[in-house]
């Protein structure tokens, strides 16, 4: 039975204080992401490589005529590509660098994308490891079957130079399209 | 004087001499044509006058005699007789006076004889007319008449032929003295010029010889030093004549016998040195030669050893021969296998054939399978996904989406079975898939190994036939090698002879060295004494 299912019955408390989070997976362990900043899930897309840019950045999809720059969960946080297979799917969520005005779309690869599950975040804990590097990797959540869910948090994803590269190559990107006849 | 040449001085000596002689010559010429007309003044006048005179003196003489006689005779037979006689005289005694009268020459003669002949006619006339007178023939007036008529001419006569005879004599004497005197002259003179010629022969004789022996000394002497091997002896004699020509002859065969002999001592020198180096050689030879007679023998060894091994390959190649029908038979054996396996072959390689068709149809299916089941699966994920996103929208959506997330939460749960069974199916039917693979690829080459094989077989089944083909053209080859083998033995047997003779000539040829190298030394004697000879010469 999947592990979702065991979210289908209704919890005391009503729905209200249930987050909806979308489950990837980044290596062996299974990460959340919180789905009201996912603005869509898409299977894998045909994507604009960047030369010169780093690993981790997968490429340049074009999604409903703008560019949005990819990059790869997995080769950020670990330095291993995401692996080939059905289960992985780019997902655009809604960036705010920091949390700080603009709003981008921003494109994760992202492994084991197959369930989203309700979770109360009151119910996560601060995982006791801040490191400076993964910003993004937040407060963690016990299981069910004892392994940990961890969220990640969108906005703390890239560094500053990170977010300066990526949003000014997909900007380059577009005034070259734009320049072309 | 010195530029005279011998001949001119030679010439000028005799002509002196000569000279002389002919001057002598001339006047004792003179002198004899003196003498010679003397003589013949004598000759015709002197002495036919005195031979005429003092016969006709004698004949007067006898004439008046004999006219005595007649006038004395008694018989007038005898007077007759007496008378012819006197006719006969008279004749006689004419002719005296006519050969006289020849040998008259000179002025006071011719008197004498006219005078004399006067006389004589005179006398005869008388005489005549006594004679004639028989009267008076009494004898003792016969004398008396003799002595008073006739005595007084024939005196007179007598007188007359007397100085006529003296005249003539001392013409005689005279031109004797003459003669005698131009003889002496003569004889002075010869003397004279005798001593002349004499001192000037001796003087030219002694100018010529020194003339001759001076430069003549010097080329002796030069000769003898040259005989002597000075070869470095030229002559100057300061001469321009013969002796130049001799000088310079000499000067020239002297340059040319020096080289000559320099030569014949650098030739000895080269002589004596190549015959050193002959020496040497020969002896090498004589080494080379013992060397030859050693390999020699040596080569007869190893020829025997040839023989010995050609026979041992006989025998190895009869063996061989063996072994090659043993191989042969073998190899036919073989062949039958190999065919009888490569039925076997055929059968499996259409076995595998069918299996692998088999197999093909089993992958088929299965691919039809994979290609549902690949349906499915896209359509489980696009389910998963349509889920997803509507998940997230209702949830964006709020109270309103609810509802739609549980129908959303649904439909992912039945993708996702879907998923997982289709999961189950593909593993499975990838397992089949590769099991079939596995097994075409095994038959596959299980196919090709056979194939290979049977390939392999073929190659077996040719290489064995020839094998067969090679074996059986052996025997013929292992004959013919038989017969090589025996002719090679036959040959080495042939060598050995050979080198048997070879040794002897080997042998022969070192005598024969030693020999020569005797000659060599004799020759380097002999090369040596030449040398030796040729350098006594100072060049």
């Amino acid at each position: 039975m999947p592990p979702s299912a065991a979210h289908l019955q209704p919890q005391p408390g009503g729905f209200v204080a249930r987050k909806l989070f979308l489950q990837f997976r980044i290596g062996g362990d299974r990460y959340l992401l919180a789905a009201d900043t996912v603005v869509q899930v898409l299977p894998p897309q045909p994507l604009k490589q960047v030369p010169g840019a780093p690993v981790w950045v997968a490429g340049i999809l074009s999604y409903k005529g703008e560019p949005v720059p990819v990059l790869d969960m997995s080769q950020l946080a670990l330095g291993q590509g995401a692996r080939q297979v059905t289960s992985t799917r780019t997902v655009l969520v809604a960036h705010r660098h920091r949390g700080h005005e603009p709003l981008r779309t921003l494109g994760l690869i992202l492994e084991g994308v197959t369930d989203t599950v309700h979770r109360d975040p009151a119910d996560f804990m601060p995982s006791g490891l801040d490191g400076v590097q993964a910003r993004y990797l937040g407060p963690v959540l016990q299981d069910e079957e004892g392994g940990m869910l961890q969220w990640v948090s969108v906005n703390e994803l890239l560094s500053d130079e990170a977010c300066a590269l990526l949003f000014a190559t997909a900007t380059a990107t577009v005034t070259a399209r734009e320049a072309q006849p | 004087m010195k530029n005279l040449t011998l001949r001119q001085r030679m010439l000028a000596g005799f002509a002196v001499i000569l000279g002389i002689m002919a001057l002598m010559g001339m006047l004792d010429l003179r002198r004899l044509y003196t003498i010679e007309k003397e003589v013949d003044a004598i000759r015709q006048d002197a002495v036919p006058g005195l031979y005429y005179s003092a016969s006709m003196r004698a004949a007067w003489g006898t004439g008046f005699v004999r006219t005595r006689d007649v006038l004395e005779h008694p018989t007038p037979e005898g007077r007759k007789a007496l008378l012819d006689l006197q006719v006969k005289s008279d004749a006689q005694f004419d002719e005296l006076l006519a050969g006289y009268l020849k040998s008259v020459h000179r002025s006071d003669e011719t008197a004498m004889y006219n005078e004399f002949r006067t006389l004589v006619l005179d006398y005869r006339r008388r005489r005549d007319v006594l004679l004639a007178d028989q009267s008076a023939a009494a004898v003792g007036q016969a004398r008396a008449l003799v002595q008073e008529q006739l005595a007084p001419q024939f005196a007179k006569g007598s007188e007359i032929l007397l100085n006529i005879v003296a005249v003539n004599k001392a013409q005689a004497d005279e031109a004797t003295a003459r003669i005698e005197h131009a003889v002496s002259i003569g004889e002075t003179g010869i003397v004279v010029s005798l001593v002349l010629a004499l001192l000037a022969a001796f003087a030219c004789g002694y100018l010529l010889m020194r003339a001759i022996t001076k430069p003549m000394g010097s080329i002796v002497e030069g000769l003898t030093q040259l005989g002597a091997g000075d070869l470095t002896r030229r002559l100057d004699l300061a001469r321009k004549d013969e002796f130049n020509a001799i000088e310079q002859g000499f000067n020239t065969t002297a340059n040319e016998l020096s080289l000559l002999v320099s030569k014949a001592q650098r030739s000895a020198i080269q002589v004596a040195t190549s015959v050193t180096e002959i020496a040497a050689t020969s002896r090498q030879q004589q080494a080379t030669a013992t060397q030859v007679a050693a390999t020699t023998t040596e080569i007869g060894a190893t020829s025997r050893e040839i023989s010995a091994t050609s026979r041992d390959l006989v025998r190895t190649m009869s063996e061989v021969s063996g072994a090659a029908e043993r191989t042969a038979s073998l190899a036919g054996n073989g062949q039958t296998g190999l065919a009888r396996m490569e039925d076997t072959m055929h059968n499996v390689v259409e076995a595998a054939g069918s299996v692998n068709a088999k197999l093909a149809v089993l992958n088929e299916k299965a691919g039809n399978i994979n290609r549902v089941v690949t349906t499915i699966t896209n359509v489980a994920n696009q389910t998963n996904l349509l889920s997803l996103n509507a998940a997230i929208e209702a949830e964006k959506a709020g109270e309103y989406g609810r509802g739609f997330v549980v129908v959303a939460t649904e439909i992912r749960r039945l993708a996702d079975q879907t998923a997982v069974a289709t999961y189950d199916i593909e593993q499975i039917v990838r397992e089949i898939q590769s099991s079939v693979s596995a097994g075409v690829m095994g038959m596959d080459k299980f196919s090709e190994e056979v194939r290979r094989g049977m390939g392999d077989m073929q190659e077996i089944g040719e290489q064995l036939s020839q094998i067969i083909q090679q074996v059986q053209t052996l025997a013929p080859r292992v004959q013919m090698v038989n017969e090589g083998m025996s002719a090679q033995a036959t040959g080495a047997e042939q060598i050995n002879q050979a080198l048997v003779q070879l040794s002897e000539a080997t042998h022969q040829t070192v005598e024969s060295l030693r020999h020569s190298s005797l000659a060599i030394d004799e020759l380097n004697v002999v090369a040596n004494d030449l040398r030796a000879g040729v350098s006594r010469f100072k060049v």
